[in-house]
């Protein structure tokens, strides 16, 4: 008995029973949205409310957009907690949306996160870099495709997560690079057209920035390729012209390798990738392609693509914004050469790109002897 | 005995009896000048017996003895009486424990005092367990009689060294009670340290196995039984084999089997009549329910009270929608289910057969569906609840199932207070518990606690007979249960 006295007394003095709060009495955030607007934290919440309907097979939730603003995001949260009977509960969060103001207070707003024990680190994150996430997660989503009639923002989002060119990124990954600091974090951008009634949402951009003070966007096609060499992307539509024909093809990233070396005292990156490509089109169906030919197209698309690659991560060193962890790489391989040179490390990197294209699927197009062509690696 | 000592003594059962009505008095002669009486107890003897054998006998033989004089009474009454079963006594302690077993006695006017067997037919027949029901194997089971429960484990152990102790036990009941043991195979401190701890029982009546229970086992604290009951006479037969040691008391069908481990709670006497894979299969599933029963109420309320982040998200909504309008903490609901449930099985067990199913159909579906569309609970709590209760009927003994409903309520209580922390505390706590318990020196977790690798081929998993060469160390000292000729 005494035994059994104290193991609840030590269970009780510790805490370990001060969690309780029953799963029907909880307001469950779906979704967070943080703006910082006149030196005040406004923070909009999407909880949902099980409620159970007459109808037995109808069990469903409510939807309720709750805003609270605090100088801080724990006072900002306590402001909406005191708009709602039940306790605020993050553990089942879904997706966070960081405001245009907001990205200055990044480091708050991972700090939150980070250290409360009550919010999962496995939602996604979202950066909008026109609108307030307040704007965000009042806009109307009903009409959104495959959002099940609902106007959850997480519904809408996850429903354009299918479009093959969407950015998406979780928490934990985000904390990942964040911090680490021989990488520069990247956030998808989720932007809104209001004059589209349906699939408005694109989540084609990506924020990037070297310390969350200067920040930058990189556009569609270049965000695919950042997501390609970060092994993020498994394929993509691809469109190039040579010889004033343009061909459209859909390419699979094999494998894409970064590694660090040194020739010299010089740092280098030889990025190799290989990629299986489809044709889905030419703009000339006519076009006759010998053996010479195909080794031609393929050379211009290898080059293509290697040029495309330059382009982006030129773009890259000259925002100072690591975003591929080149850094990271060359740590990995000679810490010490990094830690005495991290600041000048990727602006005086070389770059070595090698692309491998091997095309499988000619779709209609024909040899010389007019048989469709097929080939095998 | 003269005749004056004679009238003494029917004077004194008289009295002592209080003129019981059902204590018959008949005095007649034997020859013109010996006189005797019979008494006996009418409502357990058979009178048939009485007058084909007793009567019958004195009577036809009334004129052919005119030797007969006060000398010789008892040797010609032990001729004459058709019986097997005759006890001269002098004792008058034990003259009434006989007069109340069944027995006649007949006082003459010499020192004579004999017993002749006229015990009636109370006892049922042989019929099939409804306790411990089987799908295949032998369907008989014990029932009251001493004679015959002894009968049905002879008739399937045929063998010299099936020994049989024997000792009366009660005051007042003055129980036979029989120890049965193999003695060419189970270890005889044992036997000997059970007899005399049967011996030192001063109790004025036993009337089942059960009040001799708890007097046998070491450990009062513990819940969980620490000896098995059993009206199978397979499996006691099985047991006798492996070196156990069997208690069999008259009038209840309920045979010892001890010492008892955890692990045979999990196994049932048709375990060895089927094929080893599937066996062992059942078994696992056996665990897996006992785990349920205990764990999942705890799990379920812990988990919609302090651990809601560890659900899937779809599941999470899930609950919480079902959970919506409940009035009652997740406890309060966990414990009307289950005390509802627990009404519903005793009434059930107490009501007869033919009412019986018009209660399951109102316990199950009529209040379970009403309960939740009344609010009161919320479905998936009716299905752990269903779920628990369920597993825990997985077990033949009502002692280890009862065991498991204290237990599930515990940690139903840990689950409330501290979610799975509260949960996993308490589970240490009860492994610990179980390996604390010893019976006649013997741990009660074996072959798990300590961990006999060798004996683990009929623990859990269930090896094929062939390769069950050997019993228990633990158990007997002769351990070849398969001889080696024949072993793969």
């Amino acid at each position: 008995m005494k035994k059994f006295v104290i193991i609840l007394f030590i269970l009780i003095i510790t805490g370990c029973n001060n969690d309780y709060s029953s799963i029907d009495k909880l307001s469950i955030i779906s979704t967070i949205g943080i703006d910082h607007i006149d030196n005040e934290y406004l923070v909009t919440v999407e909880v949902l409310n099980p409620t159970k309907k007459t109808n037995k097979d109808n069990l469903d939730y409510d939807i309720v957009t709750i805003k609270g603003a605090g100088k801080s995001l724990s006072k900002a949260l306590d402001d909406i907690n005191s708009k709602t009977s039940n306790k605020l509960y993050l553990n089942h969060l879904e997706l966070l949306i960081i405001g245009k103001d907001s990205i200055n207070y990044i480091d708050d707003i991972a700090t939150y996160f980070v250290h409360d024990n009550m919010v999962n680190k496995d939602f996604y994150v979202f950066y909008s870099n026109e609108k307030t996430a307040n704007k965000l997660i009042y806009h109307d989503y009903s009409s959104e495709k495959n959002s099940d009639d609902d106007n959850k923002t997480a519904n809408a989002l996850f429903s354009s997560f299918v479009k093959p060119d969407s950015n998406v990124l979780k928490f934990s990954d985000f904390l990942e690079k964040y911090l680490n600091p021989y990488i520069d974090s990247s956030i998808p951008i989720m932007s809104i057209d209001d004059t589209k009634t349906d699939e408005s949402i694109t989540l084609n951009e990506l924020f990037i920035t070297p310390d969350f003070k200067s920040t930058y966007i990189l556009k569609k096609q270049e965000a695919i390729i950042v997501n390609a060499l970060n092994n993020k992307l498994k394929s993509s539509i691809y469109t190039f012209t040579y010889n004033e024909d343009v061909y459209t093809l859909s390419n699979t990233y094999d494998k894409i390798s970064i590694t660090p070396d040194f020739i010299g005292d010089e740092p280098y990156i030889n990025i190799d990738v290989d990629i299986t490509s489809s044709i889905l089109e030419c703009e000339n169906p006519e076009i006759k392609l010998t053996k010479e030919k195909i080794d031609e197209v393929k050379d211009a698309f290898n080059s293509s693509i290697e040029e495309r690659i330059s382009k982006v991560i030129s773009k890259l060193i000259a925002y100072n914004t690591d975003v591929l962890g080149f850094r990271n790489k060359f740590y990995n391989e000679y810490p010490k050469y990094v830690e005495t040179n991290s600041d000048t490390l990727f602006s005086s990197l070389n770059i070595v790109i090698d692309v491998n294209t091997f095309i499988t699927d000619f779709s209609l197009l024909k040899n010389e002897d007019g048989v469709e062509i097929n080939e095998t690696r | 005995m003269k005749k004056d000592s004679v009238l003494f003594l029917i004077n004194k059962i008289k009295t002592d009896t209080n003129l019981s009505p059902d204590i018959k008095y008949r005095t007649f002669y034997i020859t013109k000048k010996i006189e005797a009486t019979i008494i006996f107890c009418d409502s357990i003897v058979s009178s048939n017996s009485i007058n084909e054998f007793i009567s019958k006998s004195i009577v036809s033989s009334f004129n052919s003895h005119v030797s007969l004089n006060k000398n010789n009474v008892k040797q010609f009454l032990s001729n004459t009486i058709y019986n097997c079963s005759i006890i001269d006594t002098k004792n008058y302690e034990e003259l009434i424990s006989l007069l109340f077993s069944g027995f006649s006695i007949i006082i003459t006017d010499n020192h004579s005092c004999l017993a002749f067997e006229t015990k009636g037919n109370l006892d049922r027949s042989i019929s099939e367990s409804s306790s411990e029901i089987t799908i295949q194997g032998p369907k008989d089971s014990f029932n009251e009689n001493y004679m015959t429960n002894i009968g049905l484990i002879r008739k399937r152990i045929k063998d010299e060294n099936l020994f049989l102790k024997e000792l009366t036990i009660g005051r007042s009941s003055k129980s036979l009670l029989g120890i049965l043991y193999m003695n060419n195979i189970a270890d005889y401190e044992l036997v000997l340290e059970i007899y005399e701890k049967l011996k030192t029982i001063d109790i004025d009546g036993v009337i089942d196995t059960g009040y001799i229970k708890e007097f046998l086992s070491d450990d009062f604290k513990t819940t969980f039984p620490t000896i098995l009951g059993t009206e199978k006479p397979d499996l006691v037969a099985g047991a006798l084999l492996e070196g156990k040691v069997v208690i069999i008391l008259e009038n209840t069908p309920y045979v010892l089997i001890l010492p008892t481990f955890f692990i045979d709670f999990f196994h049932a006497p048709e375990d060895y009549y089927q094929k080893s894979t599937n066996v062992s299969m059942t078994r696992i599933i056996r665990v897996i329910s006992f785990f349920i029963a205990i764990l999942a109420p705890a799990c379920y309320v812990a988990l919609i009270t302090y651990n809601p982040d560890i659900l899937p998200p779809d599941l999470f909504m899930n609950f919480a929608i079902q959970t919506n309008g409940v009035p009652f903490p997740p406890i309060v609901e966990a414990l009307l289910l289950f005390l509802t449930f627990e009404i519903i099985k005793e009434s059930d067990t107490r009501t007869p057969s033919a009412v019986g199913s018009a209660l399951s159909i109102v316990g199950a579906l009529v209040l379970g569906d009403a309960a939740v569309n009344a609010g009161i609970v919320s479905p998936i709590m009716v299905i752990i609840i269903a779920i628990s209760s369920i597993s825990g009927l997985a077990f033949a003994s009502q002692d280890m199932v009862n065991s498991l409903r204290f237990w599930r309520i515990l940690f139903m209580i840990a689950g409330f207070m501290f979610g799975f922390i509260g949960i996993f505390i308490l589970l240490i706590y009860f492994v610990i518990r179980l390996c604390d318990i010893n019976l006649f020196k013997k741990p009660y977790l074996f072959p798990f606690a300590p961990l006999y690798i060798t004996e683990n081929k009929d623990a859990i998993l269930r090896f094929p007979r062939p390769f069950l060469n050997f019993r228990t160390k633990l158990l007997s000292n002769n351990t070849t249960r398969i001889k080696k000729e024949n072993n793969i």
